[in-house]
């Protein structure tokens, strides 16, 4: 090619170049034009993320939950129940008393109150009666929220109850080691005791059983004299031996007498020598008994004293848990921007250019645009552009508010953050112009366009737990384009992840972006078949 | 760059007097009914289209040209074998009731629509192979008024400018002799949405001229407009052709076309039912002239007595005498006149309307078709 073609190629494509720059910003222009000189749009656009944001900003920007209403209910108050009533009031919620526990039951369904407690009768320490919460699950954003922080508080007040508890076994479980080893003296004295007195018994019974009261009055000889005397009598008549004979009979009655008595001495003696040997026994084995109490005293003290928590707090959470928040503990807005961020992007994006496209379509003036050599594609570039930089708008205004309430945290990701912002935005700017390609009024387009919005805000877990959905609707909201923004903005406003971690969600919405872009085109190209 | 020449304003009036009330046209005959050109018909679709126009010429440059389109949507056959030629810079009317197809027959020519079946040639070549190129030469002004109404007349004209790839330079000069031509050049900074009925209508047309085609289609441009508005853009419309825009327009009021048009086009179904000059059209369909005759006391049944070859159409206090041989006729009634001692007050002869002529072809029309479908059963 000579030189003199290669610069008219090179002028021709300049042409072409700055005719293309210049049909986009003619759009563009028109566009931002109709949007700011119609009143309703220019309200919307302009302000709608600022009174958004402001609203969101000031009522978010706490961490504590506001206005729990509690109902209670008792047939009768007494100390214990009016303890955890106070513990409730305490934590900022305003606790009504209700007469009964069907009004209380009904105020909870007309939505006057958040939970309802009722207390059993004569609810004490140990009673077999539960108290007794109701809870409107209808309200399922909240309901967890509200079990969960009020299970909290009576659960804090019954480790409390249990405490006291505690505290009392464990002063008496010290108490009675202190006892136990204060009286171990004692025990060893009495088994000391008891071993002497069984060693003096035993001495005692040696010398009962050293005693000889055998006795045997024939050993006497008495009777021999007697015999003797009665023979010598039969040959003498003699009255003197007679009476020799009658003294000798007495004795010997008389002997026959003490015999009998030491036999019984001998009888007693052998008594009390069994009676000390059982009392010995008893002696043994009270000793026994002694050392063994001695031993189980002893053991419990050591079980006692082996007892190391004697902490009562310890004793009733053995086990401590301490939450630890992933990011920086701060208020609700930090955790809620990225989600308020995707809010915006959508809603604005939804609204703003399905209604641009609806109102393009309904202009008188659409069909002049169709005539002109000016492409199809060139019209969708400059929708798209448009709302983009309307988008882009909002979002410098929301994060320019959002460094009030942020401060510097904001800047570090400003960079990935707008990245991530401009994929995001283009996902929603292409299902906005799709919407707006499918219908043919304003209203029904923002209709739908709200719709569509709400039923990826809905399956997002942003006002409802995914948690409670079926495993296989789940594995779809993982797609839903709301939540992959929420996650990406999350990951690098919030855990501070670079562009890196997010690569596949940030796919997955450009994916998004270039289907609708080309269904947006088919949808336009077939509508102008019948207009 | 675009050159209207000025035209005065009497002349205008006196013009659009004649227009605006063509029943007063005393004892003359237009003189668009001098056609010298040989008429032919053209191939038959499912019935003749009576071409009443030039000769066909399709080497002819910048001749728009259909060849036997047909557009259906869906169930509806919107056009039916429609075979029309555009001469280049004159001005072309559609005429048809509505739903006969005209809106859809004006964007089969710009290339909007596709045709089901046949073609649209521009300087011989087919319309739907170089669309882009091709529009750059068209203007289109639709029913509506086609802009926006929240930029202002110059955002307007500036902002389809740009659409057409046009430069700044170009523009300028452009918006300056536009806003000049409809006379908006003190509304140029006015939000559109406010201008009035007139203005809007004449701002539609300068949109369409932007890009200063050299054909300029209107849809029923005079449509909604009170006759005075309905007077300013008729002269727009020959101001604009003047130039040598060929335009093409559609209408439903037949003497705007008959003024108006150097040929016309008739339209009923979605079929081209006849093609010419307004005379030739006239005069193909209603032999004669028609006298319109009013007196006083008005005993018009002694007054034409005798006559011969004449028909009598009684309307309000006058009679309108169609004939052949209009003078003799006209010479007999003001003897007659004389003779009766009646008190003339108004006479003239003049062409049948073409509102009458397009009576007589639609009926001509639905008598073909009901014989035809007696004929099926």
């Amino acid at each position: 090619m000579s030189r003199k073609k290669q610069a008219k190629q090179e002028n021709v494509n300049k042409v072409k170049y700055f005719a293309f720059l210049s049909v986009l910003l003619s759009l563009i222009k028109k566009n931002s034009k109709l949007i700011v000189r119609s009143k309703s749009s220019s309200l919307i656009v302009i302000l709608g993320p600022l009174l958004i944001i402001g609203l969101v900003g000031a009522a978010f920007n706490s961490s504590s939950l506001y206005d729990i209403k509690i109902g209670t209910y008792s047939p009768e108050y007494n100390e214990l129940t009016g303890s955890i009533v106070t513990a409730l009031e305490d934590s900022e919620y305003s606790v009504e008393k209700v007469n009964s526990e069907d009004s209380c039951i009904n105020k909870l369904k007309q939505g006057d109150l958040h939970v309802c407690a009722v207390f059993p009768a004569n609810f004490s320490i140990g009673s077999e009666d539960d108290i007794q919460f109701f809870v409107d699950k209808t309200r399922m954003n909240i309901v967890w929220l509200i079990i969960d922080t009020i299970s909290t508080k009576i659960s804090g007040k019954s480790s409390e109850l249990s405490m006291e508890m505690t505290t009392v076994i464990l002063d008496a479980l010290t108490d009675a080691d202190k006892k136990i080893n204060d009286k171990k003296n004692v025990l060893v004295g009495m088994v000391t005791d008891a071993k002497a007195t069984n060693d003096e018994l035993t001495s005692v019974n040696t010398k009962f059983s050293q005693l000889d009261l055998e006795f045997d009055s024939d050993e006497l000889g008495l009777g021999l004299i007697e015999s003797r005397l009665n023979s010598a009598l039969s040959g003498s008549n003699s009255t003197e031996f007679s009476g020799v004979y009658d003294a000798i009979g007495q004795v010997l009655n008389k002997s026959k007498n003490l015999e009998r008595k030491f036999n019984n001495a001998s009888f007693v003696v052998g008594g009390i020598v069994t009676d000390i040997g059982m009392i010995q026994q008893s002696v043994s084995d009270n000793v026994k008994d002694i050392e063994t109490m001695n031993s189980v005293l002893g053991s419990i003290s050591e079980k006692i004293s082996s007892v190391q928590v004697r902490e009562a707090d310890k004793i009733v959470t053995p086990i401590g848990t301490n939450i630890e928040p992933v990011v920086a503990e701060t208020t609700h807005l930090n955790n809620l921007f990225p989600t308020l961020v995707v809010l915006v992007l959508m809603f604005i994006a939804l609204l703003v250019s399905s209604t641009l496209v609806v109102r393009e379509k309904t202009n008188s003036a659409y069909f002049r645009n169709l005539i002109t050599p000016t492409s199809d594609g060139m019209f969708l570039f400059g929708d798209f552009l448009t709302n983009f930089l309307i988008l882009f708008v909002q979002v410098a205004v929301i994060f320019g508010v959002a460094t009030i309430f942020f401060k510097d945290a904001i800047f570090g990701v400003l960079g990935a953050a707008l990245l991530a912002v401009v994929i995001i935005a283009t996902t929603f700017i292409m299902g906005g112009l799709f919407v707006g390609q499918l219908f043919k009024s304003e209203e029904t387009s923002a209709l739908a366009a709200v719709t569509v919005g709400s039923v990826l805000l809905f399956f997002s877990g942003t006002l409802l737990p995914l948690e409670t959905l079926p495993i296989y609707l789940r594995r779809i909201t993982d797609f839903n384009p709301f939540v992959l923004g929420e996650h990406v903005l999350k990951q690098i406003m919030l855990f501070g992840n670079g562009l890196g971690s997010v690569w596949q969600p940030l796919l997955i919405l450009t994916g998004y972006s270039v289907v609708l872009c080309l269904l947006v085109y088919g949808t336009r190209r077939l509508s102008k078949a019948y207009l | 760059m675009l050159k209207y020449p000025g035209i005065s304003k009497q002349s205008v009036r006196d013009s659009f007097q004649k227009f605006l009330h063509p029943y007063k046209t005393v004892l003359k005959i237009p003189d668009k009914s001098v056609q010298k050109e040989k008429f032919t018909p053209v191939k038959e679709t499912e019935q003749k289209t009576i071409v009443l126009s030039p000769k066909e010429n399709s080497d002819r440059v910048g001749e728009l040209r259909l060849n036997g389109v047909y557009k259906r949507f869906d169930r509806v056959l919107a056009l039916n074998g429609v075979d029309l030629t555009i001469q280049p810079k004159k001005i072309s009317g559609i005429i048809g009731v509505s739903g006969s197809g005209k809106t859809t027959l004006l964007k089969t020519l710009i290339g909007f629509y596709r045709p089901t079946k046949g073609n649209v040639t521009y300087k011989n070549k087919e319309l739907k192979t170089q669309i882009k190129n091709i529009r750059r030469d068209f203007g289109f002004a639709t029913q509506d008024d086609s802009f926006y109404g929240k930029l202002t007349v110059e955002e307007n004209l500036r902002y389809f400018g740009r659409l057409y790839g046009l430069s700044n330079k170009f523009l300028d000069n452009q918006i300056n002799n536009l806003l000049n031509l409809v006379e908006l050049e003190d509304a140029r900074k006015s939000l559109s949405e406010n201008l009035s009925t007139g203005m809007k209508r004449r701002l539609d047309i300068a949109c369409a001229l932007i890009n200063d085609p050299k054909v300029l289609i209107l849809d029923e441009p005079t449509q909604d407009l009170d006759p005075a508005l309905r007077r300013e853009v008729l002269e727009l419309i020959k101001k604009i052709n003047k130039n040598g825009t060929t335009v093409i327009f559609t209408t439903h009021l037949l003497w705007e076309a008959e003024i108006l048009c150097d040929n016309v086009a008739i339209l009923n179904e979605g079929r081209l039912l006849t093609v010419g000059s307004p005379d030739k059209i006239r005069k193909h369909y209603v032999k004669g002239d028609e006298i319109h005759l009013e007196t006083h006391p008005g005993n018009y049944k002694k007054l034409l007595n005798g006559i011969r070859g004449i028909k009598v159409k009684k309307e309000d206090h006058k009679v309108v005498i169609s004939t052949p041989n209009a003078k003799s006729v006209l010479q007999k009634v003001l003897s007659k006149i004389n003779k009766n001692k009646e008190r003339l007050i108004d006479i003239s002869i003049r062409k049948p309307h073409l509102e009458e002529v397009f009576e007589v072809i639609i009926s001509k029309d639905v008598k073909k078709k009901t014989s035809k479908a007696r004929k099926r059963k």
